[in-house]
C-alpha cells in the first residue's frame, strides 16, 4: 500500500514539473491562445509552418478563460498571439495591458482602418455581419431594411434569434448603444423580445432550421453560419436551404452591424518577430482567401473577394463604428437586453 | 446502543494527520477563491446581477434540481430493484447495461435529443407531417428528462449494491410476516436503501447544478448560466464568483441534509445467500418493458443517433488526431483518478480515526458543484501568484499537474462519497478490535479497513475516472499546447455548430467510458 | 489485598446525556467480575472507558498500579495491554482464523508469530482451522477466535461486552463452558458485561449490578442478584 502512495506521487510529481512548453524562447516557435475552433485555422497554422518553418503550438478555449489565464501568467506567459472572435475580447485584452502595440506596415497595408485598433494593439482578421435571413415564400426582403424593422407588428411571433449570452446579440446591441444611446436600444430589444417566435434556444443554426420547419419567418444570424449551412449536403438542411434568403439590415442611418475576429501580440510574448510573422501570414493573400472559402468568413483584404456563398447575397456598407466601442458598451449592452427580457 | 460520534474519540494525532490537514487547505483553497470573493473581488454589476438575473436563474436551477432528480429516483431506483431482487428476462443484460449512460456527456446527449426530439429535429419534424402534431424536447420538462436519463446511474448503481447486500435477513423476516413483495420493496429495502440513494442522489444533483452546455443550449436558466453570463457578458468576474457562492450555499445545504438522512447506520453483511424472486407473466413483461426503456431514453437513442451519424455520413477523420487525443484523455482520466482517490483515502482515514474533522476537508468537497471554468479561473489564480513570484523553477499554469490539480478539486466528492458511504458501513467494533490488539490508527486503516473497502475503492476511481474523460472546460483552459482530448474535440467542433461531426469524437468518448462503466458494473455489488 | 484494576468515581457523558455517575469498582488478580444491567445503563460505556476508547470525563483508572486515566494522563487503547471482545465479535472478515488471531503480533518474528498463533489455537481446540475464514465457522467456534485473539496478546484485563449475546440459548450454555475454561486455564483476569442473570451466575466470581449509570451492588452472585444495596457497592 504505503509503496502504491509513493509510486503514485512520485508520477504526479513528474507530471508537475514536466516541461509542457519546453523551449518557448526559442526562435523558430509560435504560442497562440485562440477561441476559434476552425479546422481553416489549423490549416492555415500548417501552411505558416512550410512557408516559414516557424512551428504554431495552440491552446483553444473560451476567450474570458484565456484573457484570465494570461492574465494570472503574468510576464512569464508563454503567450506569443492572442487570437479571439469578438472585437469586445479585443479591447477587453487591450484595456487589460494583455496586448502590445505593433509596428507592422504589412499590417496596416492588408487592413482597413476601422477594423483594427487605433494603438496597433489588434487587427481584425475575418468579419461576419449580423445579418437576417429569411423565408423566401413569405418574406418580402424589402420590408426589412433595418435592424428596427425588426420591432414592427408585422413581425410580431415570427422573429428568430439565440440567446442574449450570444456575443454576436450582446455586440450587435453594444453598436446600438454607441450610436444611439442605451434607451433607445433597450427599446429596439424589448421590440425585438416582444416578436419573437419563441423563447431563444439554440445556436444559430437552429434559428435558421427553424425557419425551415414555419417556426419563424426572419432569423437574425451570424452570415458565417449561413454560408456554412447553404454550402451543407447533410440531408435534415436541406428543407431550410431551398427556403432561405438573405438581406443586409442597416443600423438607421449607419450600416450592417459586423464584428471581427482579430488577434493581438501578446504583452509578454517570447516570440515576438514570429507573432508579427504570423499575422502579416494570417492577413496575407493566401490566408485571407482560405477563411474567405473555407469558413464562409467575409475577408478583411480589400480586394479579396467573399466565397461564391457568400458574393451571391450582393454588397453590404459595412457599419464602420470604431470596434473599440464594442467593448466599452458590453456589459451596458448586456443589462440592456436582462432588462428587457432577453433571454 | 450508543452513538459514537467522533468527538468523543480519542485524538489520535500523527504526522499523517497534519499531511492530511495540509493536503486538505490546498485543495480547498480554490473553493476558497470562490467563497472569499466578496472580500477580494471587486463586482460592479452585482446590483444589477441580483435584480435582474438572480431571481429567474436561482428559480431555473432549483425547477431544474428537482425536476431532474424525481425522474432519476423514478428510471434508478425500480430498475435497481427489479435487477438486484427479482428475475426476469433481459436481467443479467440490463444489470449492467443500465450502467451505460454514465458514459455520456449530458451536453453530447442533450445535442442528440434536440438534433432529433427539438422543434427542427428529424423525428419531430416526421411526426409533424405525419399527424401534425409539433414535439419541441427544448423547454425545461425536456431539459430535466434528458438529464435525468444520462445521470440515474449515479443513484442506480449504489441502490442495487444495497439492494443486493445486507438486507436479505430483513427481508425475510418481512416475508415470513405475509409481507408482499410491493410491501417488502417499499416498507423494508427501500427504507435500508435510503442512504445508499442519498448519495447517488447527491451526485446527480451537483451536476445538474453545474451542467453549463446542455442548459444552455436548450436556452433555459440557471445559476451556472448565469455565472457565465456575467463574467463573459457583463465583464464581471467578480460577480461570476459571487454567484458562484450561491450555488455553493444549495450544495451545503444539500450536503448538509444528506448527512442527517444518513445517520449512524452500521449495516451487516449477509449470511444469508441472496434470493432471487422469479417474476412470471405480465410482471415479468413489464419488469423487461421498463429496464428496456429506461435503457432507451438514457443510453440507446442517443448512442444510436451518434452512430448513425457517425457511420451514415461522410466525415474525415484523420486517425493521427483521434489516437493522441484518445491517449490523452486516458492519461489525464488515470492521473486525476490516482490523485483524487489518494486523497480520497487520507480523507476518509482522516475523518474515521481524527477528532473533529478540519473546516478544510468539508470545503474541499465542495468542488464537483462548482463549474468546471470557474474551478479553472480559481486554481489558476492562486497558480498566477506562484508563478509571478518565480519561486518555481517552471510554470505552473499550463502543467499537466495543475490540471490533475484542479480535476482533482473539482471531482474530489466523487471519489469520497463512496468511500465513505463504504466506510459507515463498516462497524466501529473493527477499528476499536484492532486499537486493542496495539494496532495504530494507520496501521488498523490500511490493514482493516482499507482491505475492506476495495470494492468501493475501484467503484471511486472508475466514477472519478469516466468524469475526467467527460470533463471539459476545466481541461479546455488549463491544458499545455497542443493538448487534446477527446471532449476538447467534440468541443470545438460542437462550439460552431458542427454537431455531425462532433459525434465521432463523442463516440470515442463513449467507448473510452464504456470500459471504466463496465468495470464498474463488476464493483458496484461489493464482492471483494 | 492489593488490587489489579481499579475505578475511581468515573463520569462520563456522551453530548448532554450522563452515561456513568461516579462509578467506582475494583478487580483482583485471576477474579473474573460480571457486571449486570437493562441496556442503556451504560455497562458498555463502562467497558470503553477501562478499555482507552472513550475518556472519562473525570476520575481515575488504574491498572496494576499504573495510571491509565486521569485529569492529565490519557494512554492509547493499543498502549494499555487491555484486550476486549465485543459485541458481534467484530472479527475480521477479511482475514482467515490465524491472521485474525496473529494481527495484534506483527511485531513477532515469523516462526515466533506462527508458534504463539498455533499454541494460541490449540488452547481454545481451534487446532486446524487456522486458514478457515471466520463466515466460515460456527458461532461457538467464531466465539473462541475472538478470545484467542485478545488472549494472545497476554493482555493484563480481558474485557467482554455481552460476548453471548448472539448465540441461541444451547450453544449458549456450552460455549459458556468453554469460555469460563479457557479463562481460568489462561488465569485470566476478566470484567464481563451482560444483561443475562444465568451468565453471571455461571461465570462470575463477583458481580456489580448496575442501572442508571451507577453501580447498585456488588459482591457474590446469589447476594447481590437477590438482595440489590446500593451502598454496598461503596
Amino acid at each position: 500500500m504505503r509503496t502504491l502512495f509513493v509510486a503514485l506521487s512520485a508520477l504526479l510529481l513528474l507530471a508537475c514539473g514536466a516541461p509542457t512548453t519546453d523551449n518557448a524562447d526559442q526562435p523558430g516557435e509560435v504560442n497562440v491562445y485562440t477561441h476559434r475552433h476552425y479546422d481553416a485555422d489549423k490549416e492555415l497554422y500548417a501552411h505558416f509552418t512550410e512557408a516559414t518553418g516557424i512551428r504554431v503550438n495552440i491552446i483553444q478555449a473560451g476567450d474570458d478563460e484565456l484573457l484570465a489565464r494570461l492574465e494570472q501568467e503574468g510576464p512569464r506567459s508563454p503567450c506569443d498571439v492572442f487570437i479571439t472572435a469578438d472585437a469586445g475580447r479585443l479591447g477587453l485584452a487591450k484595456a487589460r495591458g494583455l496586448l502590445q502595440a505593433i509596428e507592422s506596415p504589412a499590417l496596416k497595408a492588408n487592413i482597413p482602418a476601422h477594423l483594427r485598433d487605433a494603438e496597433d494593439h489588434w487587427f481584425g482578421l475575418t468579419m461576419r455581419a449580423r445579418l437576417l435571413a429569411y423565408n423566401k415564400d413569405k418574406v418580402d426582403p424589402n420590408s426589412l431594411r433595418t435592424y428596427q424593422d425588426l420591432t414592427l407588428p408585422e413581425w410580431k411571433g415570427r422573429v428568430l434569434v439565440r440567446s442574449a449570452e450570444n456575443v454576436y446579440n450582446q455586440s450587435l446591441m453594444a453598436s446600438m448603444i454607441a450610436h444611439d444611446g442605451p434607451a433607445i436600444a433597450e427599446a429596439w430589444a424589448k421590440g425585438l423580445v416582444a416578436n419573437m417566435a419563441r423563447t431563444p434556444k439554440g445556436g444559430d443554426t437552429d434559428q435558421l432550421l427553424a425557419i425551415g420547419e414555419g417556426i419563424g419567418d426572419v432569423a437574425l444570424v451570424n452570415s458565417y453560419y449561413v454560408g456554412k449551412l447553404l454550402s451543407s449536403d447533410e440531408p435534415e438542411k436541406q428543407k431550410a436551404k431551398a427556403l432561405l434568403g438573405v438581406c443586409f439590415p442597416v443600423n438607421g442611418a449607419h450600416g450592417t452591424h459586423v464584428n471581427v475576429s482579430g488577434a493581438g501580440v501578446a504583452r509578454h510574448a517570447p516570440n515576438k518577430v514570429a507573432a508579427v510573422a504570423l499575422l502579416e501570414f494570417l492577413s496575407g493573400d493566401d490566408a485571407q482567401r482560405v477563411f474567405a472559402e473555407a469558413n464562409k468568413e467575409y475577408p478583411v483584404k480589400p480586394g479579396i473577394p467573399p466565397s461564391g456563398t457568400l458574393a451571391a447575397w450582393g454588397a453590404f456598407v459595412p457599419d464602420t463604428l470604431d470596434l473599440a466601442l464594442l467593448a466599452k458598451f458590453n456589459a451596458e449592452a448586456t443589462k440592456r437586453m436582462d432588462a428587457a427580457g432577453w433571454r | 446502543m450508543m452513538a459514537m460520534g467522533g468527538k468523543h474519540r480519542p485524538f489520535a494525532g500523527s504526522w499523517l494527520f497534519a499531511t492530511v490537514t495540509v493536503a486538505s487547505v490546498l485543495l480547498a483553497l480554490p473553493i476558497l477563491v470562490v467563497i472569499t470573493s466578496p472580500l477580494h473581488s471587486a463586482a460592479p454589476e452585482w446590483d444589477h446581477v441580483v435584480r435582474a438575473l438572480l431571481p429567474e436563474h436561482l428559480k431555473g436551477s432549483l425547477l431544474l434540481l428537482f425536476g431532474t432528480l424525481l425522474p432519476a429516483l423514478v428510471f434508478a431506483v425500480p430498475s435497481a430493484w427489479l435487477v438486484a431482487r427479482t428475475n426476469f428476462p433481459g436481467r443479467s443484460f440490463f444489470r449492467w447495461a443500465l450502467v451505460l449512460p454514465l458514459a455520456l456527456p449530458t451536453y453530447i446527449s442533450a445535442f442528440t435529443y434536440a438534433a432529433l426530439l427539438g422543434p427542427t429535429g428529424s423525428v419531430s419534424t416526421r411526426i409533424h407531417a405525419l399527424v401534425g402534431v409539433k414535439l419541441d424536447i427544448m423547454n425545461m420538462p425536456g431539459l430535466c428528462l434528458v438529464m435525468a436519463a444520462v445521470l440515474f446511474p449515479y443513484i442506480y448503481l449504489p441502490a442495487r449494491a444495497a439492494f443486493v447486500a445486507g438486507m436479505s435477513g430483513q427481508l425475510d423476516a418481512a416475508r415470513t410476516l405475509g409481507v408482499g413483495p410491493w410491501m417488502r420493496f417499499r416498507r423494508v429495502a427501500l427504507p435500508l436503501a435510503r442512504p445508499a440513494i442519498a448519495a447517488g442522489a447527491l451526485l446527480v444533483a451537483m451536476e445538474t447544478l453545474n451542467d453549463f452546455g446542455a442548459v444552455k443550449y436548450f436556452g433555459e436558466r440557471s445559476l451556472t448560466t448565469a455565472i457565465f453570463r456575467s463574467w463573459g457578458g457583463l465583464y464581471d468576474l467578480g460577480s461570476a464568483l459571487r454567484i458562484g457562492l450561491v450555488l455553493l450555499g444549495i450544495v451545503a445545504l444539500l450536503l448538509w441534509s444528506e448527512r442527517r438522512s444518513r445517520g449512524n447506520a452500521a449495516h451487516t453483511t449477509d449470511q444469508v445467500p441472496l434470493q432471487r424472486q422469479r417474476l412470471r407473466g405480465l410482471r415479468s413483461l413489464l419488469a423487461t418493458l421498463w429496464c428496456a426503456l429506461v435503457l432507451l431514453l438514457g443510453a440507446g437513442i442517443p448512442i444510436a443517433k451518434i452512430l448513425l451519424d457517425v457511420f451514415g455520413g461522410s466525415i474525415t477523420w484523420s486517425w493521427t488526431e483521434v489516437l493522441p487525443a484518445f491517449g490523452n484523455t486516458l492519461l489525464v482520466a488515470a492521473l486525476a483518478a490516482a490523485l483524487t482517490l489518494l486523497v480520497a483515502v487520507l480523507f476518509t482515514f482522516r475523518e474515521r480515526y481524527g477528532a473533529r474533522a478540519p473546516w478544510s476537508l468539508h470545503l474541499a468537497n465542495l468542488g464537483y458543484a462548482i463549474p468546471g471554468a470557474v474551478i479553472a479561473v480559481s486554481s489558476m489564480a492562486l497558480a498566477g501568484v506562484v508563478d509571478r513570484s518565480m519561486v518555481l523553477p517552471f510554470a505552473l499554469i499550463g502543467s499537466t499537474g495543475l490540471l490533475v490539480y484542479a480535476l482533482t478539486v473539482r471531482f474530489l466528492a466523487v471519489g469520497n462519497q463512496p468511500l465513505r458511504a463504504a466506510l459507515g458501513q463498516q462497524t466501529r467494533a473493527l477499528d476499536d478490535a484492532a486499537r486493542l490488539l496495539g494496532a495504530s490508527p494507520l496501521r488498523a486503516f490500511v490493514h482493516i479497513n482499507l482491505p475492506l473497502l476495495r470494492p468501493a475503492l475501484l467503484a471511486a476511481a472508475l466514477l472519478v475516472a469516466i468524469d475526467v474523460i467527460k470533463e471539459l472546460p476545466l481541461t479546455l483552459i488549463l491544458r499545455p499546447f497542443n493538448f487534446h482530448t477527446l471532449s476538447t474535440r467534440t468541443y470545438e467542433l460542437a462550439s460552431i455548430e458542427q454537431l455531425r461531426e462532433a459525434s465521432l469524437p463523442a463516440l470515442f468518448i463513449v467507448l473510452c467510458g464504456l470500459l471504466p462503466v463496465l468495470l464498474l458494473d463488476r464493483m458496484a455489488d461489493g464482492r471483494a | 489485598m492489593s488490587n489489579l484494576l481499579e475505578l475511581d468515581q468515573l463520569h462520563f457523558a456522551l453530548g448532554d446525556r450522563t452515561i456513568l455517575r461516579g462509578v467506582s469498582l475494583h478487580l483482583a488478580a485471576r477474579e473474573i467480575l460480571v457486571i449486570i444491567g437493562p441496556s442503556g445503563c451504560g455497562k458498555t460505556s463502562l467497558l470503553r472507558l477501562v478499555a482507552g476508547l472513550e475518556r472519562p470525563a473525570s476520575g481515575t483508572i488504574t491498572l496494576a498500579g499504573t495510571v491509565l486515566n486521569n485529569e492529565r494522563t490519557h494512554i492509547a487503547p493499543e498502549r494499555r495491554s487491555v484486550g476486549m471482545v465485543f459485541q458481534g465479535l467484530a472479527l475480521f472478515p477479511h482475514l482467515t482464523v490465524a491472521q485474525n488471531v496473529g494481527f495484534g503480533l506483527h511485531a513477532l518474528k515469523q516462526d515466533e508469530r506462527q508458534h504463539r498463533i498455533s499454541e494460541e489455537l490449540r488452547s481454545v481446540d481451534l487446532e486446524g482451522l487456522g486458514d478457515r475464514y471466520p463466515h466460515q465457522l460456527s458461532g461457538g467456534q467464531q466465539q473462541r477466535v475472538a478470545i484467542a485473539r485478545s488472549l494472545v496478546m497476554r493482555p493484563q484485563v480481558l474485557l467482554m461486552d455481552e460476548p453471548f449475546s448472539d448465540l441461541d440459548s444451547d450453544t449458549r450454555v456450552l460455549v459458556r463452558g468453554e469460555v469460563l475454561r479457557i479463562l481460568r486455564a489462561h488465569g485470566t483476569s476478566a470484567i464481563m458485561v451482560t444483561h443475562d442473570r444465568e451468565d453471571a451466575v455461571h461465570m462470575a466470581d463477583r458481580v456489580a449490578e448496575m442501572r442508571d449509570g451507577a453501580i447498585m451492588g456488588c459482591g457474590k452472585a446469589e447476594d447481590v442478584l437477590q438482595f440489590p444495596d446500593p451502598e454496598k457497592g461503596k
